[in-house]
């Protein structure tokens, strides 16, 4: 039961509270159905006006009503609203119930104007305060995880600040972002993410919505599809995520003050399953510098190991040890602690807040780090009888340190998982120790974990500063106008050093060097908005017009300086002054400007029927002149079906249908419309040769891609249609969806044979359409006095398909791991086929099926590649459950995702240095391939032909076998990315009011939240969470992990205080 | 509706006007919309030279036989064992269309415009350079219809390597054509990261590169070759090349250092994987070419004194005790600043003298003196004085007597081209191995008691039933943009000037 005070303003439409000259006072008490206890900040609206009335602390509420009116109509934020008919009381009193996980009744809209849900041709779900605090979790998107029907949330992982993804029915754009649009109170904001995706030591700065204070939210809506966000303009394509912040309450007398506290305690949830048979050598022999697990089988017995030192060497217990990496990671610990203090009165209102979070990750020592501030300040003034004004300033702070994943010497996790099965991580912490040390580290291929962790690093340094001021002025009673001005201005400092490795003696030979890198990096990014809006209201008779014109300025933006130097003269000394080398030095300058022309309609019939039409025309910045202009309109309606037969409110006591149809247009990315000449440079893909030469010659090359003059903007086309009902007084209730969104003229630079001197042009092509459904079932199964049980599914299924591409291309490539002679996985989109298709080497097979082998017995390669599947889910589903007994709740959900696979380089290395269980197959003695053939000779017309295979593959090319990923090749590396997890589960307590009274407080509440608690997957996939990434946030990013470092299980223990 | 609708576009219209210019920011800040040909000569010049002296002296060095795959390392075991296909050297081939052709393709037509002839021979020189290189490895290559993406040309067809060659010639002798010596022709300076600028090096460079044209074809075309190679020394006015064609702005920092090294020492590690090959040691030890061996290649990390090569193609020689790796073996010296050598003065001679000797264009000794001197050249590079106590009477390189069979000749130079391009030119060695059969391809194993020293033997691991390699697969990016190229060859298919028969 919520106590606090939630911002009705909500509810209050913009020109305030009038009343009627004409009327009579009702009065009553509203109290929740949980607790029985009264609520304050509760509204009463008198039914088809804009008048209304707030309950104070007792619960009490007196409003004046017009002596037409019938009905009255009491909600409050999270309950369910409920109107009731007057029929000449005096007195109403009313209990108030909840509406379990969403705000049923008010949704925040395109714009931030709030609407009645029932009002809505189109899907929109709100998520309250409570439901994203309870997560106790630093992301505002990890909160929602499984909570929402349609919604695809993943964390990139476990590390303290990464990135957190979410994609709304399926991935409509190619090149350009499928992350939906975000919205604080009406401004877009800025949700890029910082980092790199390389696999060569990637980093995850995390992505910027997660910027946010969760306890400054006082609801997110999410409008899934197109139609709710016409009215935002070509990024609201995807879906819009509008975020509405705690306000002060107009209603209070004294200030109330919020103060919340947690302390979080994090481990890993998923490690690789390893095998405990065969330790660290090779072709089955021991091997003291050997990084992999091909050695012979364990004896228990007493080995010398690792190097020798002055004729030293060290004794070991020769057996697998089953924790030393799970004993690698430390507890990762959270602080998170919040103060907010709020009031208002008629004439104004505020809320002030500030938190800090301060979170070390699962790697030992303080090298992942996350810590942030956020300060913020909102307030309304009335500054007249007709003009008012709100304002809202945020400021945030943040500094995150990463431990860079990938492959090679830069990731901590990459040595970790190498390391052979006997060799325990522990005793190799301390780097000084002369076995430890670099010289005589036991393995010629890997670096001690510790000595990265200890001696490389990074932070990242955000501070950023974002806000609104509207002013609002009623023209008449009917026309109002709106100017809202909104900035995001952040700016990053980055700065990564690597120490110096450069091994002697013992490991003179090994195969690591790293000349030692420092490097500096800075970025701005800014956007301003400006929206002008006139909104006219009125009504006639059973009918309501509400109309709205609005003209809308966007600027985006960002500028960004880097240099590096490496081969550092000092060791340990990280300065770009330290180095005899020339720098690198880089810098980039992007803007883009996008003006809008909007309006819309809305019509409704008593509340029985709504019609909302919407039209937008943008012009855009990074559209060729003649292209640059693009029109879109939206029409919308829903019909209350249970207003015409009030017959059926027994069973189904609610019942809506709606449709909507919408057309958005989208923008290309800045500066693809020119052929430019870019510095020039070369690479081969592991070394590359930068200007200026030596001499002091400088050069530039023509661009690889040519501009194009006749670019268009992207076009989708969505209609989708829905249901809303309710049952059995609300006991059940039931919203479902269908929609089918076609986007067309798709920008994409379409790969050129590169013998037409260019490698790329920007072009429109192809199709993609997204078919899906979304459900979502909520049960109260018992309500019975205070005790309640609450239930609640939700399911989706999004068909994602490229319909086509252009004549020239049969596939696009998103991403591709290439390995000279060796792996060769695509990540591709192909026509009549969903996006995002994994394609492979598999294992050449001759006519009958059979496997081709080589002259050393191993799997050739099959000249196609094959199709392993697909990035796309079958469905997503979640499910929860509510106890909720006097102040006392317990909550649960999980959340499940079944179907796509992805890549995973956890699983690929794993393989490769015989570490995982897969490995032991026939307890690693020599065997010939089941069903095998080799090519003995060619027929006349040059066909091979085929003899039964009799070369067994022996403990040498065991190691190549493995190596390349067994009989399935690329298949191997590729995973299964089904999963069911407990997401969520928390017990909170709210200790009674009738105990605070005394100590003066309005509330208490302890909780205790765990979160990701348990992670099933499909058998044999023991390697990796699925929701992993190390590639970005938007489509590249289900492409999977390369060296992504565990997602972790969180319990988080929190206290509320309200006074 | 309908009204609504006009009101809206009237007032659509009267705001697009206004905000016209305030969305007129479109043009690339980061980037110049334009480039003369003195700023973009020398990235013409150095893509050539980055993958010249890069991946393809790698793709050269293994397949000539001068280098091989280590143990205990994989990087380039599917080159050294001829399993190749179309995504192998791709990134190469793109670099030079989208790279150095089409930027040398720009100059081509700026300075045509301009009228700036030296700059348009230059970058004529270094595109029909190129264009030669991809034709000796493709046999088949877009030719007339490439580079004219931005014209909407995107799948060029492809041509016949000898067509190429001939309008190579054509395109050469038009650029010298031309008005080079005028007085108010530009000036070229140290754009040209080959010759600075001097012009004369650059008709040097053209005449020996259509020599080398020339020569290439013998075995197809005879008569062609003849009448060029004829006409080439009939103009007194033509100097063939006695300089190395190198770029040499390097310095030892990362990413300015020489391609090879930076990619191979500081990219892939201390634990190469490029090692000496069996086959060049054997004929350096046969032939007490020892100073040259030991500048060329480091001695074995481990082990016990002299060099140690590799029988081609071993790399996971099942011998080897367990966890040998690269240390046991000789292995190249790589240099960060070793000069990448487009066309090394020895290249050049020993060209010259092949010509003489074929033709007898010119005297016995002055193809004696061409050969002599090439491999004083190849000497010189390594640090000596010169080559004369291998090249004297009774020496292994001693230059065959007058009068011997042009086989005779033709054998020692070539071999000696082998030898003396080996680490820097070996991709040019392994086109003259297809050309001339120098140094013969072995009939029988390393091992053999039989076996030649010098003679190439097939890769131990390889995948093409003993069949050696003679070309590149078209490049991947070619068949997935290009409809029009030719369906895949195999690497065993020799190309079209591959046509010498052993007698």
């Amino acid at each position: 039961m919520k106590r606090l005070v939630i911002a009705v303003l909500l509810l209050i439409p913009l020109t305030g509270i009038r009343v009627f000259s004409q009327s009579r006072t009702v009065t009553g008490i509203i109290k929740s159905a949980e607790d029985s206890l009264p609520l304050p900040g509760a509204t009463v609206v008198v039914k088809g006006t804009e008048t209304g009335a707030v309950s104070n602390l007792d619960g009490f509420y007196s409003i004046s009503v017009p002596l037409a009116t019938d009905t009255l109509i009491y909600s409050f934020v999270g309950l369910q609203s409920q109107s009731v008919a007057i029929n000449g009381r005096q007195t109403i009193d009313i209990v108030l119930s909840s509406g379990f996980y969403e705000v049923r009744e008010v949704v925040v809209t395109a714009l931030g104007i709030s609407r009645d849900s029932k009002a809505l041709g189109y899907s929109a779900t709100s998520v309250n305060n409570e439901e994203i605090t309870r997560s106790r979790d630093r992301s505002v998107l990890n909160s929602l995880q499984g909570k929402v029907a349609g919604v695809d949330i993943s964390s990139a992982s476990g590390a303290p600040g990464s990135s957190t993804r979410i994609l709304l029915r399926g991935l409509s754009s190619l090149a350009g972002s499928n992350q939906p649009l975000f919205i604080i109170d009406g401004i877009p904001v800025n949700n890029s993410y910082s980092g790199s995706t390389s696999i060569n030591g990637g980093i995850d700065y995390g992505n910027k919505i997660n910027d946010l204070n969760p306890e400054d939210i006082e609801s997110v809506s999410v409008l899934k599809g197109a139609s709710g966000a016409a009215l935002y303009g070509s990024r609201a394509a995807n879906g819009v995520i509008i975020i509405t912040t705690k306000k002060g309450a107009r209603e209070e007398t004294k200030p109330e003050i919020a103060v919340t506290s947690s302390m979080g305690f994090e481990y890993p949830l998923r490690l690789v399953r390893y095998q405990n048979e065969f330790g660290q050598g090779l072709y089955g022999d021991a091997v003291a510098y050997e990084n992999t697990s091909w050695g012979p089988a364990f004896d228990n017995k007493f080995h010398y190991w690792g190097n020798e030192i002055d004729n030293t060497l060290r004794v070991k217990s020769y057996r697998g040890l089953e924790k030393n990496v799970r004993e690698f990671f430390t507890t990762g610990r959270n602080y998170n602690n919040s103060l907010s203090v709020s009031s208002g009165n008629e004439q104004m209102t505020y809320y002030l807040s500030y938190s800090n979070i301060l979170q070390d990750g699962i790697f030992p020592t303080s090298s992942d780090s996350y810590s942030r501030h956020t300060v913020s300040l909102r307030s309304t003034v009335k500054l007249s009888k007709r003009l008012s004004t709100a304002i809202s300033v945020n400021y945030v702070k943040k500094i995150n340190r990463f431990v860079p994943t990938g492959q090679g010497e830069q990731s901590v996790y990459n040595q970790v998982m190498q390391t052979p099965r006997d060799i325990s991580l522990l005793e190799l912490e301390d780097i000084n120790d002369p076995w430890n040390n670099l010289d005589n580290y036991y393995s010629l291929y890997t670096v001690n974990p510790y000595f990265l962790l200890k001696k490389n690093g990074n932070r990242n340094n955000e501070d950023r500063f974002y806000g609104n001021f509207d002013l609002d002025y009623s023209i008449t009673k009917h026309l109002t106008a709106k100017l809202r001005l909104g900035a995001d201005l952040s700016h990053e400092q980055a700065k990564l050093w690597r120490a110096v490795i450069e091994p002697q003696g013992n490991n003179e030979f090994a195969s690591i060097y790293e000349p030692g890198v420092v490097s500096e990096s800075t970025q701005s990014i800014r956007q301003f908005n400006t929206d002008v809006l006139l909104t006219y209201s009125q009504k006639f008779g059973d009918f309501s017009l509400d109309l709205l014109a609005g003209h809308n300025l966007n600027e985006r933006s960002s500028n960004s300086l880097y240099a590096a130097v490496s081969n550092l003269t000092i060791p340990d000394f990280y300065q770009l002054s330290n180095s005899s080398e020339t720098p690198v030095a880089d810098g980039s300058y992007g803007q883009r400007r996008l003006v809008g022309v909007y309006g819309s309609a809305d019509i409704g019939y008593t509340s029985l029927w709504f019609l909302s039409v919407t039209v937008r025309n943008d012009w855009s910045s990074t559209l060729p002149k003649q292209h640059n202009s693009f029109f879109y309109p939206g029409i919308s309606s829903s019909l209350v079906f249970t207003e015409l037969f009030p017959g059926i409110r027994k069973v189904v006591t609610f019942g809506k249908i709606r449709a909507a149809y919408t057309r958005v247009g989208n923008d290309a990315g800045a500066y693809q419309i020119n052929t430019v000449f870019v510095n020039a440079g070369h690479s081969d893909g592991y070394g590359s040769l930068r200007y200026p030469l030596p001499n002091g010659v400088n050069s530039y090359e023509v661009s690889n891609q040519i501009g194009n003059q006749e670019l268009k903007p992207e076009l989708s086309t969505e209609y989708e249609i829905g249901t809303d009902m309710r049952f059995f007084h609300n006991r059940v209730s039931l919203d479902f969806s269908y929609y089918n969104k076609v986007t067309t003229d798709l920008i994409w630079p379409a790969p050129l044979a590169s013998s037409s001197g260019y490698s790329a042009k920007v072009i429109n092509l192809g199709k993609i359409t997204n078919k899906g459904i979304e459900a979502l079932l909520n049960i109260t199964p018992v309500k019975y006095k205070s005790f309640q049980w609450d239930l609640t599914f939700n399911f989706s299924r999004n068909r994602n398909l490229l319909v086509e591409l252009n004549d020239n291309l049969d596939r696009i490539v998103f991403n591709s791991l290439v390995v000279e002679g060796g792996q060769q996985i695509h990540y591709v989109g192909k026509p009549d086929r969903p996006i995002g298709i994994f394609e492979g080497r598999t294992a050449m097979r001759d006519d009958q099926g059979r496997i081709v082998v080589d002259n050393n017995g191993l799997p050739k390669a099959a000249e196609d590649l094959k199709e392993y599947g697909t990035r796309e889910y079958d469905f997503i589903a979640g499910a929860g459950t509510r106890f909720s007994f006097k102040g006392i709740q317990l909550s649960a959900n999980i959340d499940i995702k079944q179907g796509g696979i992805m890549y995973s380089r956890t699983k690929d290395i794993s393989v490769w240095a015989g570490t995982v269980p897969v490995t032991l197959y026939n307890n690693r003695q020599p065997f010939i391939i089941p069903n095998s053939v080799y090519e003995v000779d060619q027929d006349e017309s040059g066909n091979p032909i085929y003899a039964e295979n009799n070369i067994p593959i022996n403990a040498v090319t065991l190691v190549d076998y493995w190596g390349n990923g067994g009989v399935d090749l690329d298949g191997n590396s590729m995973v299964d990315k089904s999963y069911v997890k407990l997401r969520e589960a928390a017990l909170t307590y709210d200790i009674p009011k009738s105990l605070l009274t005394k100590v003066k407080m309005k509330g208490i509440e302890l909780s205790v939240t765990g979160r990701n608690l348990l992670l099933w997957t499909p058998d044999g996939q023991t390697y990796i969470d699925p929701e992993q990434t190390t590639f970005g946030n938007d489509l590249v990013a289900d492409f999977g992990e390369y060296g992504a470092q565990p997602t972790v299980r969180s319990v988080t223990f929190g206290l509320r205080l309200i006074f | 509706m309908k009204l609504y609708k006009t009101i809206f576009s009237l007032i659509m219209l009267m705001l697009a006007s206004s905000c016209e210019k305030w969305l007129d920011i479109n043009r690339d800040p980061n980037n110049p919309s334009d480039a003369n040909e003195e700023l973009t000569l020398a990235a013409g010049i150095s893509s050539v030279a980055y993958v010249y002296g890069g991946k393809y002296q790698v793709l050269g060095a293994l397949w000539s036989q001068h280098w091989t795959q280590s143990l205990g390392a994989s990087q380039y075991s599917g080159l050294d064992s001829y399993d190749i296909n179309s995504s192998t050297y791709n990134g190469q081939f793109n670099e030079l269309y989208s790279g150095a052709l089409a930027n040398l393709e720009y100059i081509r037509n700026l300075a045509y415009k301009n009228r700036h002839w030296r700059y348009y021979l230059m970058a004529t020189v270094m595109q029909c350079y190129t264009y030669q290189l991809l034709v000796d490895l493709y046999d088949q290559i877009p030719f007339s219809e490439a580079l004219k993406g931005d014209e909407g040309l995107v799948a060029p067809h492809y041509e016949n390597g000898q067509d190429i060659y001939d309008s190579l010639i054509a395109r050469i002798d038009y650029a010298l054509s031309l008005d080079l010596e005028s007085e108010d022709a530009e000036e070229v300076g140290s754009e040209d990261i080959l010759f600075n600028g001097n012009l004369s090096r650059w008709k040097e460079l053209a005449a020996t590169l259509k020599l080398k044209i020339y020569l290439r074809q013998v075995y197809v075309r005879p008569q062609v070759a003849e009448n060029g190679v004829r006409a080439l020394y009939a103009d007194p006015e033509i100097k063939f090349l006695a300089t190395d064609v190198a770029m040499t702005q390097f310095t030892n920092e990362s990413g300015r250092r020489n391609p090879l090294f930076e990619t191979e020492i500081t990219a892939l590690g201390m634990n190469p994987n490029l090692i000496l090959s069996s086959t060049l040691l054997s004929f350096m030890n046969e032939k007490g070419d020892v100073e040259r061996l030991d500048a060329l290649f480091d001695y074995p990390e481990q082990g016990s004194g002299g060099h140690k090569g590799l029988v081609q193609g071993n790399y996971n020689d099942p011998e080897e005790p367990t966890g040998t790796n690269s240390t046991n073996y000789s292995k190249p010296v790589l240099l960060p600043l070793e000069p990448i050598y487009l066309m090394s003065s020895t290249e050049s001679l020993l060209l010259q003298a092949e010509a003489i000797a074929r033709y007898n264009v010119k005297t016995y000794t002055a193809a004696k003196d061409l050969y002599q001197d090439g491999i004083d050249r190849a000497f010189n590079r390594l640090g000596f004085a010169d080559g004369e106590a291998y090249y004297g009477p009774g020496d292994p390189y001693e230059f065959p007597a007058e009068g011997s069979p042009v086989e005779e000749f033709i054998k020692s130079i070539i071999l000696q081209k082998w030898v003396s391009l080996a680490n820097i030119q070996s991709l040019e060695t392994f086109f003259e191995h297809n050309r001339t059969h120098y140094p013969p391809e072995s009939r029988v194993t390393a091992a053999d008691n039989n076996y030649i020293p010098g003679e190439l033997t097939v890769s131990v691991n390889n995948v093409t039933s003993g069949r050696f390699p003679k070309r590149l697969i078209f490049a991947e990016t070619e068949y997935s943009g290009n409809p029009n190229t030719p369906p895949k060859k195999d690497v065993t298919e020799k190309i079209w000037w591959d046509k010498k028969t052993d007698d």
